[in-house]
């Protein structure tokens, strides 16, 4: 009740907010400017004017349509606002303790039902799960809420209205900033997700939600698929072995002599993953409801294998702590007439947005010390491809592509990244002077939501000011290129299958081999516990990162040529089409990746999220 | 940037010379803009409240008679399409039957033409006719302004001006809406009818939700 007290109180502040920034508006017309100054807010109306009101009403001129306008945010100062930095969540003890089936009993949080589920697959086979009747798990366990709070993308000097967004919370108390789970390798989790969406949605998403780890090896029924959504009033228990692949078929167990000397651990080691994300994933709502904000960090720990151990003096000695810093890239624009976040519900081609924002502030700033930091950096979408750079001309020493850490660190100068992908960077300002500013940079031309036009993007947008302080400064990490960090998997040597995926329009419409999507039949059925050798096939004109669920892939080639070297890598997207790589279109993309321990249905979709939810997928199932 | 569609301000301030637009309260999104004699320019979402004539003969506003608190399935087609289009309309007639009692009541199709100066609405009463489109299933036409508005609005363009001109480029999708809710989504047309029909109730409150079961 009193919640519901606080949630009035702060819509009436926001409508106060929001009507006071309208009056400032009109001002603002009523001051003068002209016709060019108002473009730039995006305050001019067509240009056919008032035409006469014909007689017959259905064939009258509709005055107000002629002219396609192009929506301009309100103007924001850089670098005002400090960088969020993500809410690390606590494990707790859940009330109820989680079950293998549905939860019969209410949440004692917020007296919310378990939403229907299948049973997690192989619950008490050591992955945490006590017993297949009585309630209880062994392993770590964490509690969020997907809520509405109010959030300022806009420094408060600009006086735009914060904007509704919806994202996790930790037990519905906001922090201004993403979440994080810090997990670890042997430690099952289960974290639980409550639904407390308004129906209102200020204009886009839907208040149902269906949280997916994105590159988790995650059995089926947590893997948080597009079909697998809930209402307000669930929650969802999500298991997360955090095991690694082929602990329950190639590899019971490894032993790897690495940084730390021989340790043995489940599953491949080589399989290790590090940075993932989660985000919502509801069939034909992904793009809405991510945008809105349901995007959170997952960052997996390998202490096991003595590897990445977020201890800088250990293992591969990343930098860690306060200077391992996830950065979530998000393009928006905002209604100028109301400086309300907006999303363009009836775009069929993909979003674009003309402010830049990294964990939800528009251009933050960063101030670090003359050391090295690990970025951990996603593309959370939903359509925008960038370079990324750094001002001074210095390289990231790129560790991870798709949060999957390389076999040895590179040198990077630019990097593409299109939606969903992941790169760990370490960036070192040791010999950056005190005093000086470096910014995390975009410099690739993208017009519209189909894909990059390759051409560099004059100027380029600066995304992140990173402040360099001087004084003392202690640095226990050890990382530059050429330094090995981890094999790749050995894939077996024989293919079980060879799979074609084409992607095509068909009048405008999206088709995976030529069928459409059909949300009750998998199209392919994946032997568990086999390789596959599959090939993405798309025509040009546009850019598709092509995302597979589950166990992640090794690509093989582009139209028959070898990948570059940042892309000899365990990947779970791939950027197919026009301008997949600089200056350089793939017609095809060949990958080889196994289907291991698991079974269950996943999808395989563009992450071009506003292509995903126009049905730009397929589903395809792991069977015995 | 995002291309917008809607016109932005109210019409008072779109006086002949430069129509600068004013915010006149409210959400963009909550689409109160009105022309001088008071008819709504678009809608919640930015839905052009477009004048139009049903297959029927009956003058309509696109928003405020056909969406307006309504749940709608919105498509395009030309009567003169002699392939695509009947296959999809037959499609969206299958749909129409699983939708049962609620068409005409809560659940409203507006099936709205490429090629107003061919389809009248004399042509698309035949048209309705011949698949026996029942109550609640809009067969609309107007002017080219306001079917091409239209078109634009609901995103099917390109930006090849000669992609643009292809009809059967902008009739592949279909859009479902639960206005009052601003829930809006877009699926092949051709898609098959059981799964239109779900996709309608997911995204109903009180709809049924998918079934989450391995293949058999």
């Amino acid at each position: 009740m009193s919640l519901q007290i606080i949630n009035n109180f702060r819509r009436r502040q926001h409508e106060d907010a929001v009507a006071a920034y309208m009056r400032e508006i009109r001002e603002i017309q009523g001051a003068g400017f002209d016709r060019r100054e108002l473009l730039k807010l995006g305050l001019v109306a067509g240009s056919s004017g008032l035409a006469a009101l014909a007689a017959a009403p259905s064939f009258r001129p509709h005055w107000a349509h002629a002219a396609a306008l192009t929506l301009v945010s309100p103007p924001n100062t850089p670098f005002i606002d400090p960088l969020p930095i993500p809410h690390v969540l606590t494990p707790k003890q859940l009330d109820p303790l989680p079950t293998m089936g549905p939860n019969p009993a209410l949440s004692g949080y917020n007296g919310f039902y378990e939403c229907a589920r299948p049973a997690h697959q192989q619950w008490t086979q050591g992955l945490g799960g006590i017993s297949t009747q009585a309630a209880g798990f062994a392993g770590k366990m964490y509690e969020s809420c997907v809520s509405e709070v109010m959030h300022s993308f806009y420094p408060a000097q600009n006086g735009v209205p914060a904007s509704p967004i919806w994202t996790f919370t930790e037990a519905g108390v906001p922090t201004g900033a993403p979440v994080r789970i810090k997990a670890k390798y042997g430690e099952p989790i289960i974290h639980r997700i409550h639904n407390e969406l308004p129906a209102e949605n200020h204009g886009f998403g839907i208040n149902q939600c269906s949280t997916h780890l994105h590159n988790g090896h995650t059995p089926w029924e947590s893997d948080g698929g597009p079909l697998q959504f809930y209402d307000y009033g669930h929650f969802r228990d999500m298991f997360y072995p955090n095991a690694r692949a082929g602990f329950r078929s190639s590899h019971p167990e490894t032993t790897w002599n690495g940084p730390q000397g021989l340790r043995t651990v489940q599953g491949d080691y080589r399989e290790t993953m590090s940075s993932l994300w989660f985000h919502d994933h509801r069939f034909d709502f992904t793009a809405q409801n991510v945008y809105k904000g349901m995007v959170g960090f997952y960052s997996l720990f390998s202490d096991d294998l003595g590897l990445d151990t977020d201890d800088e003096t250990t293992g591969l000695r990343l930098p860690s702590g306060p200077y391992d810093i996830p950065l979530a890239l998000g393009d928006k624009v905002f209604d100028p007439s109301n400086g309300q976040l907006f999303f363009d519900l009836f775009n069929l081609d993909g979003i674009l947005g003309d402010k830049y924002t990294i964990n939800g502030k528009i251009q933050p700033f960063l101030e670090v010390k003359k050391r090295r930091y690990r970025f951990r950096i996603v593309n959370a979408g939903p359509s925008r491809v960038y370079d990324l750079s750094l001002s001074n001309g210095a390289n990231f020493v790129q560790i991870s592509n798709d949060g999957n850490l390389l076999p040895k660190a590179i040198n990077r100068k630019v990097m593409r990244i299109s939606a969903a992908e992941r790169f760990d960077v370490v960036v070192d300002f040791t010999s950056v002077p005190a005093g000086s500013k470096v910014y995390l940079q975009n410099s690739l031309e993208q017009t519209n939501g189909r894909g990059p036009t390759g051409k560099a993007l004059v100027p380029t947008v600066k995304m992140l000011e990173f402040r360099v302080a001087g004084g003392a400064v202690s640095d226990g990490s050890s990382v530059a290129a050429g330094k090995a960090l981890l094999p790749l998997p050995i894939l077996p040597a024989a293919m079980a299958a060879t799979r074609r995926w084409e992607f095509g329009r068909q009048n405008g419409a999206w088709a995976v081999n030529g069928q459409l999507f059909d949300p009750d039949t998998p199209t392919a059925k994946v032997k568990q516990n086999t390789a596959e050798e599959w090939t993405f096939k798309s025509g040009g004109g546009w850019l598709h990162p092509v995302h597979v669920h589950f166990e992640e892939f090794q690509l093989q080639a582009r139209d028959g040529k070898a990948p570059p070297i940042d892309e000899v890598a365990r990947k779970d997207v791939v950027r197919i089409g026009s301008e997949a790589l600089p200056g350089r279109s793939t017609g095809e993309a060949r990958v080889r990746m196994q289907f291991r321990d698991f079974k269950g249905i996943y999808p395989i979709h563009c992450h071009n999220a506003v292509h995903e939810d126009h049905a730009m997928m397929a589903l395809w199932e792991i069977v015995e | 940037m995002i291309k917008r569609r809607f016109f932005l301000g109210a019409a008072g301030a779109a006086a002949a010379t430069a129509a600068i637009a004013t915010a006149t309260g409210g959400f963009i999104a909550g689409g109160d803009r009105r022309t001088p004699d008071g008819v709504a320019v678009s809608g919640r979402g930015g839905i052009p409240n477009v004048p139009l004539l049903t297959h029927e003969g009956k003058d309509v506003l696109f928003y405020d008679d056909q969406v307006k608190g309504k749940t709608v399935l919105i498509s395009f087609i030309y009567t003169r399409c002699a392939d695509l289009c009947p296959l999809n309309v037959a499609m969206l007639k299958r749909v129409y039957g699983l939708m049962g009692d609620r068409m005409g009541k809560d659940i409203f199709f507006n099936t709205i033409t490429l090629d107003p100066r061919n389809d009248t609405a004399q042509i698309l009463g035949a048209y309705a006719r011949a698949f026996e489109a029942g109550p609640g299933w809009s067969f609309l036409t107007g002017t080219l302004e306001s079917t091409e508005t239209l078109r634009r609005s609901f995103g099917f363009v390109d930006p090849d001006p000669v992609l643009d001109a292809k009809k059967e480029l902008h009739m592949g999708m279909c859009w479902l809406g639960h206005e009052p809710l601003s829930r809006w989504s877009a699926c092949p047309a051709m898609t098959k009818a059981s799964a239109i029909a779900r996709y309608i109730n997911w995204a109903d409150p009180k709809g049924e939700r998918p079934r989450q079961v391995l293949s058999a």
